[in-house]
């Protein structure tokens, strides 16, 4: 049975990972041009205050760096989980508080995974720790435009990314180009992507034409539910191994994602991804009965 | 047919089409079966088809004549093993037993059935689909694929009068859509055998194991397929009165100049084949026997071919991935052909549960992406 090194498909691990740096960069630089350059280009922020998304990015690069090195585990991974948590932050985030809250909320988690096998989507849950400890700020995520209501911004608008959310997750059409980036990488699982997706789609549009609750049109054209789905909710290492599971597991976000950013509309799919993640055991529990019982 | 993949390969290999046949070698070495009872003695002068030893399952015949030297401990595919050296006298003398002597003209139809049962386990029935399956699927691996381009026109012949004796409703040939060179001679001679049908399958990996071929040609369940190399033997046996004392093998890979097909004896020891014919272009080589998917690393010293080996692979050494901790990806689940979860491999039940289902072909491992080598958990050992 294969055991030479000499034949393996071209792609492993590390090429899915550097498919998610190449999904992930165009992200960024548009978070950057939304959240600086086009503030200071309006005169409606400073030099310095331009240079805080960038400021978010290295910080969250280095807390990768060290936290991959303390664990003696491979770089890249830990810095892409890094910068997706620091795309969902709001631009209003502490700047002195936040490295202090991603060191820790990353420690903390990757110490339990590693000594206890805790399994748990650790970007969400990351994310949550983040929101506790920055709740005791004031935490807006409009930016200083979004706030003046500066540039009176279309549906359109919002879908190319000028919405509020986090520093990089509102383009929802750098994500449609994101998520076929990944697609395309056999190892991302695009089914809990797609499903989860369809569902949140699906139910929304319920919401709209059952409760005519316009206001759900907004966050349907605004990417960073989509983001979470995409980058954080189709986790390849914390989500269930079949196909089928896939598709319960993506069907269970989309569900969550929903009702849960019903009640907190930014934060709330970070705790519909939390609260899918716990039902992976009992997914895999069950669609792993057809295979033992082969 | 969706599962089947095609493998990504080296297309910088490419094989000679010049068969070297070199089946008279000074000494050959016949390993011994275990639990086996030797029926020859030392210095002993022997003909080809001379029992040496028998086991409750069958009886191993010498494939040269010549005179028994002694006992050696030698490599096999199995492992070590010893081996009766039979040095070669060159007179190709042959042990003729009357009711070996056959004729495919007049022998009774209940007859030939009974002996393809008895020697080649064929249960060949009439009205049946036939197929001759020449797919190699092995990456780098040609023989089914040369045996039909050396010996087209005998397995025409031998298809076209069992097809007569048989009735069979249809016979198809199976060649890889890589194969030209068989698929123009094939077109060439067909039009005589109207009763011969060609089929041009695709690249894909384990379409030439049976399960595959007849799904994918939507065959019942009672076809039957024969490998051409079977079908070699067969022709040898029943239309030649020969027992099968040669065999193709293709010794090929990055590491060679020019691989190369060979028509060897059973039993000839492999580095007398590599030192005569062969120059390896590194020092730093692994040597794989039947394939780099389902076969496996071997010491090339003092290894003798058997029955068995059908190919040699000789790749330049690579640095091993080390196998990461399974990231869950699931994606062995979902390319395994048999539909079993590789995954949960890890638990030792579900490990012995489907050893016999497992087909070994390695499938899981070549598309892991963190390079385990699932083989470890069917063999009970411990991966991460």
């Amino acid at each position: 049975m294969n055991n030479s090194p000499v034949l393996h498909y071209p792609k492993d691990y590390r090429t899915l990972i550097n498919s998610y740096y190449l999904a992930l960069i165009p992200l960024l630089i548009f978070g950057f041009y939304k959240n600086g350059l086009l503030l200071y280009f309006n005169n409606l922020i400073k030099f310095k205050m331009l240079l805080i998304p960038l400021y978010f990015y290295i910080i969250s690069i280095l807390i990768g760096f060290i936290i991959a090195k303390f664990f003696k585990e491979e770089t890249k991974p830990n810095i892409l989980i890094s910068l997706i948590i620091t795309s969902t932050i709001s631009l209003n985030t502490n700047i002195y508080m936040y490295p202090i809250i991603l060191f820790t909320g990353l420690f903390i988690v990757k110490y339990l995974t590693l000594r206890f096998n805790f399994k748990i989507n650790t970007a969400s849950t990351v994310r949550i720790i983040a929101l506790l400890g920055l709740l005791l700020n004031s935490y807006s995520y409009l930016n200083i435009a979004e706030k003046l209501n500066k540039f009176n911004y279309n549906l359109a608008d919002i879908f190319i990314g000028h919405g509020p959310g986090g520093l990089a997750n509102t383009s929802l059409l750098i994500l449609i180009i994101s998520l076929i980036i990944l697609s395309l990488n056999k190892y991302y699982k695009k089914i809990i992507a797609y499903s989860s997706i369809t569902t949140f789609i699906i139910l929304n549009f319920l919401g709209i034409f059952l409760f005519k609750n316009t206001s759900l049109i907004n966050i349907l054209c605004n990417g960073y539910i989509y983001f979470a789905l995409i980058f954080m909710g189709a986790d390849i290492s914390i989500s269930p191994h079949h196909t089928k599971g896939m598709f319960i597991y993506g069907f269970i976000m989309g569900l969550s994602a929903f009702f849960l950013t019903l009640i907190s509309k930014y934060e709330g799919i970070y705790f519909a991804i939390l609260i899918s993640s716990l039902t992976i055991p009992i997914i895999n529990k069950f669609t792993n009965q057809k295979y033992l019982q082969t | 047919m969706e599962k089947l993949i095609e493998l990504v390969k080296n297309e910088n290999i490419v094989v000679s089409s010049k068969i070297i046949s070199y089946d008279n070698p000074d000494t050959i070495y016949i390993p011994i079966a275990k639990q086996a009872s030797i029926l020859i003695k030392k210095n002993e002068q022997i003909k080809i088809g001379t029992p040496l030893y028998k086991t409750n399952y069958y009886v191993e015949t010498s494939p040269i004549s010549g005179i028994i030297s002694g006992l050696k401990a030698v490599n096999t595919i199995d492992g070590l093993k010893n081996a009766l050296e039979i040095h070669n006298d060159f007179q190709e003398k042959k042990l003729i037993k009357s009711q070996v002597k056959i004729n495919l003209n007049n022998l009774p139809k209940d007859k030939l059935t009974k002996l393809l049962e008895l020697q080649f386990k064929i249960n060949i029935k009439n009205n049946q689909d036939l197929v001759l399956n020449a797919i190699d699927d092995e990456p780098y691996v040609l023989t089914e694929n040369f045996y039909l381009l050396t010996y087209y026109e005998e397995f025409l012949d031998i298809l076209d009068k069992l097809a007569k004796i048989y009735n069979f409703k249809n016979i198809t040939i199976c060649v890889k859509s890589s194969s030209g060179e068989n698929i123009h001679k094939l077109m060439e001679c067909l039009g005589m055998y109207p009763n011969i049908k060609l089929k041009i399958v695709p690249n894909l990996y384990l379409l030439g194991k049976d399960i595959f071929l007849k799904k994918y040609l939507n065959l019942e369940n009672d076809s039957l397929i024969i490998k051409a190399s079977l079908l070699y033997d067969i022709y040898n046996l029943i239309k030649r009165n020969r027992q099968k004392t040669d065999k193709l093998i293709i010794i090929t890979g990055d590491a060679l100049t020019t691989p190369t097909i060979f028509k060897v004896r059973i039993g000839l020891k492999l580095e007398e084949l590599l030192n005569n014919y062969l120059t390896i272009t590194t020092k730093d080589v692994d040597f794989y026997v039947n394939g780099l998917m389902m076969g496996k690393k071997i010491n090339i010293k003092d290894f003798v071919i058997t029955e068995e080996v059908e190919s040699i692979i000789c790749m330049q050494k690579r640095p091993e991935e080390a196998p990461k901790p399974c990231i869950n990806c699931g994606i062995c689940t979902e390319i395994c052909p048999v539909n079993l979860s590789p995954i949960l491999l890890k638990n030792p039940t579900y490990a012995k549960k489907v050893q016999n289902k497992c087909l070994k072909c390695g499938l899981c491992s070549y598309i892991c992406p963190t390079h385990i080598n699932f083989n470890d958990y069917l063999k009970g050992g411990e991966n991460e």
